[in-house]
């Protein structure tokens, strides 16, 4: 009897064992029971390759077959490389570099062509052609606070640059210096219908590359936040018409534009109020420990609309002829206020509607949050904490404070999306903290100002960018995480590490954010990056017409629809039209020592039709994209015979696309 | 000796014997008043036209004779000495007598002039009425009208005492000789200079009094002391700010109170060696960007102990205070969200420091920034943000600490040679939660923790050649999160019991060469055959259960049932997802390691029965297989 309830139970138990097994096995992969299989070749791909379901899963959304387009670009920032990256989202494929600081032959960028925004380099401090720049925060220009897809503004770190990228042709036409400052940092953020082009400095100079002693540091060294004022018209940045403003030595750091309600007011974040100024080999604290030991440091706010008016009614000063507000102007006409953010903060970031901005502590766990209308309150009643040693009124701290809240360690940059969710990247724990904000331009499921989830990422993230995420109405879907660290991601190739863009999916609510794609940048360090929707942007595919300046963005005065050679006293001018296969004309001969001033127009009209210029053994390269044309001018010194060519392949004939350049010696002074 | 002897009495003419200070509320730096030998220095002008008022007589009037003759007085007395050495016989230790009695009599005298001087009074002096005759203190303090008045011998006067020694022990050897003196020579001498040495400095250290029979205020008796000086308190509240801008000693007695009424920095130490010992220090402002706080201090090692810092913003903040000492102190922050409070205790570019036995709450951080040899020994942070956050602390001790129920345990940051043991982190569960987190930090020793209930209990991002063993790392929600810049360690005779997941590795184990050699698991399904303790299979944490929990932490609510074995078991029978390897433990222990702390035990705290329970429960499992 006994033996046989034994068996009995023994039975029930090891089929209800089984059972739930099964069951729960079912489960884990039960979406194949309802969904249609993969096909099984697929599917031995998947064993073979030993694919997690999640890896499948990311597979199948970043996959783009060929022929379909991807639905959003990202313009990342190509870090020292100098130049900017377009990348199409969901594929993470690279599409192209932009070239904006630094020469780049494919593009004919710096290499000759006189239509360029690169054409008379800067001279350095040290006598020689600055031919790179630090390029770090892209901004799209905005209408009505939302991308317009119309140009694109970045800004050089290492030089105190600000450059103008036209989105019709994807060419960099303009580069501005304010001569004020060496370097930026908080440059470049455009206002809500791009008025103005907002570069600030970081490291504190003395204003106007003049000298001054570190011992005179808080007397003479300064910050300048540049409002570059953007005809949109002509497309280009007037700095007749820009100014600045003087601010103190604190090491401004990033920046952003106010909207909405915040619309005419700018925010900067500082982390060196403590106005440290290093020396290790004095004896004096580093740097790293000088800049960080206040609790607190100031978010700046600055009413720009304000500061116009001061400059339109003259109580400007001029350094190296450049319309600066004085620190103590912009004191007494109430242009500039101080309120304490935590700890040497890195990004500022306003919120879709306007309302909020949010600084992300770096080395405090939370974010704070201020509120516009709490500042413009206590502005009114002059809710003042004190003074800073120059005189800037300082608001109470918990006077503008909105909400703080705990993300984790190390909170850098903060993006927004369309469902209410706030998200911030978090550097030591190397992940991306999903949070709601309270009352904005959305709402979530989730109680307001909370941490939903935390997501790591692969390693060590600096900016993220969401798609439209810094504008009136962000886009939501993806979010990029560009981390410093790859570590481990990618192969071995060597002790310079590329960097690691990785792509998010932040689709749905609550804690569901995933990683699937890492995107390996070996040729640029992208700092942050612009997602925009590729229906906003009206890119040309050709030039409108054929004689296209493409600096000047309209027809060229000069342009060489028919081949010919003009020879005067002092130069020899050549008129070249390139058309599939030939150059016209194909021999040019010159004396030694002469300057040559040549034309060359690319007469196609078909896509895809460009030309590429280069002449042997010269430092000359143009790319000529149908309807466009350029001019090269040099000097022939040296006698000998050099074949010109076709770089770009261009036909099934592009080798014969080809011509000589001939350079007769002078002729030896008659002996007597 | 002699000579010494004699030399001490010459250079006593340049140092004074003797002085009065006074202070009042009209002269907050007090009037000062020295005797020398010879002459008087000081503020002496100011202090005879005060004293003409109650009719004393110029001070200049005072001790006339004895002013002239003092050089002429010293040198024959120096004489003396000198001669006593050339004169072999006892009874040239007549000669010696002046010198001996020579401190007494100026002392004598001094007594005798200043109650001449108090006693008569000109009684046609405009305030007669108001003073009636009394002797000026000769010693300690005293009052007059709303005066105090402070008297101490000075170091002239301590050379003369040194002499006076000298030359009786001189005497004493003169007179009763020993067989082997000369070998014990220059002994004696030493002996006696090194004992009048330490009577000057502390003997002619002042001591006042702060209370109702004292000073009303610390800040006048601030005033009125000179470094090396002790400030007793009495109870009673005083308010503050208090500004110690001397070396001196202030002691509360009975714990009195210094209040700032709410604004600002309560205590400000800007001296250095300072003792602040025993006071209540409370009620400081609430401005983070003004650094409000109980106790800040600036200069060389400040000792900061025994008090009480309720409602301040921030604690105690050492801002380059090198060797300073912060023990048993009580800190209690204001009652704010924990992002507007301050760091109960911060210190700031610091080396050398002590940090001891403190208890904080409802503070924020404990921040220890850019210091080097920093010792955090036996506190208790809880409750907080940080327990404790660590930057640039080199060659830093870290030990017999309670870190539980912060945000996030201890954060640890860009150091080498950490000595982390002996601590007990709990329960530190915030959006990161790391019972310890290490970022960057090189050649740290991990030993003897108990590291529990945290949401991760050991971090590691950065980290190499770090030395991580026999602690307790149990029912964390993930044991140890390892990042792959972690590399060259050695985490071995650890226990890693019951955490949801034992360890998670976000990478291939191509760039790490960390040994995992020897530790316990509890979820090790070995055997042991040989009985040797450790098992013969090696440890391979290869769970398909934790992928599933990684896509969905709903599932966690599975852990521990038979469901989720079959999962694994399945997995394992049928691989069609293979998970990846993360470590290997060549050589598990079966059983688990006695694991000692000797933290100090509080008899009330909930947190060592939990304590007790995680250590008792893995033993009677044991006990019970």
């Amino acid at each position: 009897m006994r033996s046989f309830k034994l068996k009995r139970s023994m039975t029930l138990f090891m089929s209800g064992f089984f059972f739930v097994a099964f069951s729960f096995g079912s489960l884990a992969f039960g979406a194949e029971k309802k969904a249609d299989p993969l096909p099984t070749d697929a599917m031995a791909m998947v064993k073979q390759r030993q694919l997690s379901p999640d890896d499948v899963y990311a597979a199948v959304s970043t996959f783009m077959p060929s022929g379909k387009y991807d639905d959003y670009i990202m313009f990342a920032s190509g870090g020292h490389s100098g130049q900017v990256f377009a990348i199409g989202l969901p594929s993470m494929r690279v599409l192209r570099t932009i070239a904006v600081f630094t020469p780049e032959p494919w593009q004919g960028y710096g290499y000759g062509v006189k239509e360029s925004a690169i054409a008379n380099p800067v001279v350095g401090g040290d006598g020689e052609k600055i031919l790179w720049g630090d390029s770090h925060h892209p901004a799209l220009s905005e209408t009505k606070g939302e991308y317009d897809g119309q140009f694109l503004f970045i800004g050089d770190k290492a030089h105190g640059r600000v450059a103008v990228i036209d989105l019709r042709d994807y060419e960099t036409k303009q580069i501005v210096n304010s001569n004020l400052v060496h370097n930026d940092h908080g440059g470049c953020f455009v206002t809500p219908d791009t008025e103005y082009v907002i570069e600030g400095s970081q490291y504190a100079e003395p204003l106007g590359g003049v000298y001054a002693p570190l011992s005179e540091y808080k007397e003479k060294y300064r910050a300048a936040a540049v409002f570059w004022k953007f005809n949109r018209d002509k497309g280009r940045i007037e700095p007749e018409n820009s100014f600045a403003i003087e601010l103190p030595p604190y090491w401004q750091d990033l920046a952003d534009a106010g909207k909405g309600p915040s619309d005419g007011w700018a925010f900067f974040n500082s982390f060196n109020t403590e106005m440290a100024t290093g020396g290790i080999e004095e004896g004096n604290p580093p740097f790293e420990a000088g800049t960080t030991q206040h609790d607190m440091d100031y978010l700046h706010v600055i009413n720009w609309k304000k500061a116009e008016e001061v400059v339109r009614s003259g109580k400007t000063t001029l350094i190296n002829n450049f319309k600066v507000i004085s620190l103590q102007t912009a004191i007494d006409e109430g242009i500039l206020y101080f309120v304490p953010e935590p700890k040497s903060p890195h990004g500022v970031d306003v919120t879709p509607s306007g309302k909020y901005m949010v600084v992300a502590g770096k080395l405090d766990p939370h974010v704070t949050v201020f509120g516009i209308e709490k500042i413009k309150k206590a502005i009114a009643d002059k809710d003042f904490e004190g003074k800073d040693p120059f005189g800037v009124p300082i608001i109470r701290f918990d006077s503008a404070m909105v909400a703080q809240v705990e993300l984790g360690l190390g909170p850098l940059h903060t993006q927004f999306d369309n469902q209410g969710y706030a998200y911030t990247s978090l550097f030591l724990d190397s992940a991306i903290a999903r949070w709601t904000l309270g009352d904005d331009k959305f709402k979530t499921p989730e109680k307001p100002w909370t941490l939903v989830s935390k997501t790591p990422v692969q390693f060590n993230v600096g900016h993220i960018a969401a798609a439209e995420g810094d504008t009136v109405n962000p886009a939501g879907q993806y979010l990029v995480s560009l981390n410093k660290w790859s570590v481990d991601r990618f192969s071995h190739i060597g002790p310079l590490l590329p960097q690691n863009l990785q792509l998010l999916d932040i689709s749905k609510p609550g804690d569901s954010l995933r990683v699937m794609y890492d995107l390996p940048i070996g040729f640029g360090e992208p700092h942050y990056a612009q997602i925009i929707k590729i229906s906003r942007l009206k890119t040309w595919d050709i030039y409108p017409e054929v004689g296209w300046d493409a600096l000047k963005q309209s027809k060229a005065e000069v342009t060489a629809l028919q081949g010919r050679i003009e020879k005067s006293a002092d130069k020899v001018e050549i008129f070249m039209p390139a058309i599939r296969s030939h150059f016209d004309p194909e021999h040019v001969e010159v004396e030694e020592g002469q300057k040559v001033v040549w034309h060359i127009t690319n007469l196609e009209r078909t896509l895809d039709a460009t030309h590429g210029f280069s002449i042997n053994g010269y430092n000359i390269v143009a790319s000529i994209e149908p309807g466009e044309t350029v001019t090269v001018e040099f000097t022939a010194k040296r006698p000998g015979v050099y074949p010109f060519y076709c770089v770009e392949f261009c036909s099934a004939l592009h080798l014969e696309m080809t011509g000589y350049f001939l350079v007769k010696p002078k002729q030896a002074p008659a002996n007597s | 000796m002699l000579l010494l002897a004699a030399l001490s009495l010459l250079f006593s003419i340049f140092f004074p014997y003797w002085y009065l200070k006074v202070t009042a509320p009209q002269y907050p730096k007090g009037l000062r008043v020295a005797i020398f030998v010879n002459h008087l220095e000081g503020d002496v002008a100011e202090i005879d036209s005060l004293n003409h008022y109650i009719g004393m007589r110029s001070l200049k009037e005072g001790a006339k004779l004895e002013r002239a003759v003092s050089i002429p007085g010293i040198a024959i007395i120096c004489s003396c000495l000198i001669a006593t050495v050339l004169i072999r016989r006892k009874a040239s230790v007549i000669l010696l007598l002046p010198g001996i009695i020579f401190p007494g009599i100026f002392a004598a005298d001094l007594y005798l002039w200043l109650r001449d001087f108090g006693l008569h009074l000109n009684p046609h002096a405009a305030l007669s009425s108001s003073i009636k005759p009394f002797v000026p203190p000769i010693l300690g303090q005293g009052k007059v009208a709303q005066f105090h008045a402070y008297a101490n011998f000075a170091f002239g006067h301590g050379l003369s005492m040194l002499a006076s020694f000298l030359a009786l022990g001189a005497a004493m050897l003169r007179l009763f000789p020993k067989e082997n003196s000369s070998k014990r020579g220059p002994t004696l001498p030493v002996v006696l200079i090194l004992f009048c040495f330490w009577n000057i400095s502390s003997v002619y250290a002042a001591e006042f009094i702060v209370g109702p029979a004292g000073y009303a205020t610390i800040q006048e008796a601030l005033e009125a002391s000179t470094n090396g000086d002790t400030i007793v308190v009495k109870p009673g509240i005083y308010s503050g700010p208090v500004a110690v801008h001397k070396s001196v000693k202030l002691i509360g007695v009975d714990m009195p109170v210094i209040d700032a009424g709410g604004k600002g920095t309560v205590v400000k130490l800007s001296a250095p060696d300072i003792l602040f010992k025993g006071f209540i220090v409370r009620n400081g402002g609430d401005l983070l960007s003004q650094e409000n706080s109980g106790i800040v201090a600036t200069a060389k090692h400040a000792q900061i102990e025994e008090n009480r810092i309720e409602n301040v913003l921030f604690g105690i903040y050492l801002n380059r205070s090198a060797n300073s000492v912060v023990r048993n102190n009580i800190l209690i922050g204001k009652q704010l969200d924990v992002a507007r409070r301050g760091d109960l205790i911060r210190v700031w570019y610091s080396d050398d420091v002590l940090i001891e036995g403190n208890k904080t709450s409802i503070g924020r951080d404990v921040v220890l920034w850019y210091s080097k040899n920093i010792q955090v020994v036996g506190n208790d942070f809880e409750w907080a943000r940080y327990g404790l956050h660590f930057m640039y602390c080199q060659s830093a001790v870290v030990e017999k600490n309670k870190l539980i129920g912060n945000s996030v345990g201890a954060y640890m940051m860009y150091s080498n040679d950490l000595i982390l043991k002996e601590n007990v982190i709990l329960n530190n569960r915030g959006p990161s939660g790391y019972g310890i987190g290490f970022k960057d930090m090189t050649r740290a020793h991990v030993e003897n923790n108990v590291i529990a209930s945290n949401r991760v209990g050991l971090f590691m991002d950065g980290s190499a050649e770090g030395k991580i063993s026999r602690n307790l790392v149990a029912y964390n929600d993930i044991g140890f999160e390892i990042f792959p810049t972690v590399h060259h360690n050695q985490l071995s005779a650890n226990n890693v019991m019951d955490n949801t997941e034992q360890v998670t590795m976000d990478s291939s184990t191509a760039y790490t060469n960390n040994d995992w050699n020897g530790n316990h698991w509890s979820d090790y399904r070995g055997f042991d055959v040989n009985k040797d303790g450790i098992g013969d299979l090696a440890y391979k944490p290869l769970k398909f259960f934790e992928r599933l929990m990684d896509r969905s932490h709903v599932m966690k609510i599975f852990f521990m049932s038979p469901s989720v074995h079959a999962i694994d078991f399945a997995s394992a029978a049928f691989p069609i997802f293979s998970p990846t390897e993360k470590l290997t433990d060549a050589q598990p222990l079966m059983s688990p390691l006695q694991i000692n702390i000797s933290v100090p035990a509080n008899p009330v705290s909930w947190a060592w029965i939990l304590t007790s329970l995680i250590l008792l429960i893995p033993l009677i499992g044991f006990m019970a297989v």
